[in-house]
């Protein structure tokens, strides 16, 4: 840990005995040994750039909260929400991030999300990019979306994978069901978001969902597109059709042999749009 | 908002007056104001770490 934590950002107050400081008097012989003690921590802080400990000590008040002596006014400026922690506890490093500050007297309460401190946290470090700052250099976990998205995009924001597929410009499942003729089966062979499929009459497919999917985006809204590949092993061309949802849980596919317009089992692929229902 | 904005990349350029810069035949006893003035500098700078004027 770089000792720059014990310097101070009045100059005249950084009189510490050399090598730690530069007190009136020193002697000339100290000079060497400051800068070199100067170089060693200047490295060491550059070795652990993301981080900055501000020398502050962390007492810890309860399994998510410690105590700093420091106002909260100065320490709301430092300890801003969402702001990423690394804690010593003991010698255990618990990472985590600020939750909020508040006044407790003269010193701050910092609750974080971190659920294990111990009466053995001893100091910190705190991370130099501040997600409350306005202006952030580099997308932050705040800059994301992590919740449900659908068709609204801020641009500046990064997508997380698990908030990309609520998007509505996302499928919302999709898959390859194939049919056997000696098997007489359907079976799922791949598949995004489908929990089974099952069929009790020639030539339709019900296709269950994992996360249900609704159409709310409009009456007339029927995203679901496939074709029919025909039974496996002797593939021909059936007509796929699904006109809907027959709940947010499932929709049947019907599958007509093109010759006679009759239905017929055939192998399918799908591709489903709309909305899921829950994250 | 840190004194770093100010010096140069060359060294021999950051000879400004104590305790902004080591000139030439600088006193003795300018030393520690200087080394002072830069654990300052440098603490201000990482205090605001993700902005560099």
């Amino acid at each position: 840990m770089s000792n720059i934590k014990n310097w101070r950002v009045t100059a005249s107050d950084n009189t510490s005995a050399a090598p730690a400081g530069a007190p009136e008097g020193w002697a000339p012989s100290a000079v060497n040994n400051t800068i070199r003690q100067q170089m060693a921590d200047h490295r060491t802080q550059w070795q652990e750039a993301p981080w900055f400990d501000w020398g502050h000590v962390l007492v810890q008040t309860g399994t998510q909260a410690f105590r700093v002596s420091i106002s909260n006014t100065v320490a709301s400026t430092i300890y801003t929400a969402g702001r990423r922690l690394k804690m010593v506890d003991g010698g255990v490093t618990i990472a985590g991030e600020v939750v909020a500050t508040s006044a407790s007297g003269s010193n701050t309460i910092v609750s974080v999300s971190s659920s294990n401190l111990s009466a053995s946290l001893s100091s910190g470090s705190i991370s130099i990019f501040d997600p409350g700052s306005v202006t952030w250099p580099v997308a932050s976990k705040m800059d994301m979306y992590t919740d449900t998205i659908t068709s609204s995009v801020n641009s500046a924001k990064l997508v997380t994978p698990a908030a990309l597929k609520h998007h509505v410009g996302v499928a919302k499942a999709w898959g390859y069901v194939a049919y056997s003729v000696t098997g007489s089966n359907y079976t799922l062979i791949n598949s995004w978001n489908v929990l089974s499929v099952t069929s009790t009459i020639t030539g339709l497919v019900n296709v269950y969902f994992q996360t249900s999917i609704s159409d709310s985006t409009g009456p007339d809204f029927k995203p679901i597109f496939g074709s029919g590949h025909g039974p496996e092993g002797s593939p021909s061309p059936y007509i796929f059709s699904a006109p809907g949802f027959n709940s947010p849980s499932y929709f049947t596919a019907y599958l007509y042999k093109p010759a006679t317009g009759s239905l017929g089992d055939s192998s399918f692929t799908f591709v489903v749009y709309g909305l899921l229902e829950s994250p | 908002m840190s004194n770093i904005k100010n010096w140069s990349t060359t060294p021999s350029n950051n000879d400004d007056d104590p305790p902004h810069g080591a000139p030439e035949g600088w006193a003795v006893d300018d030393v520690n104001l200087v080394v002072r003035q830069q654990m300052a500098d440098h603490r201000t700078q990482w205090e605001d770490a993700q902005w560099f004027n």
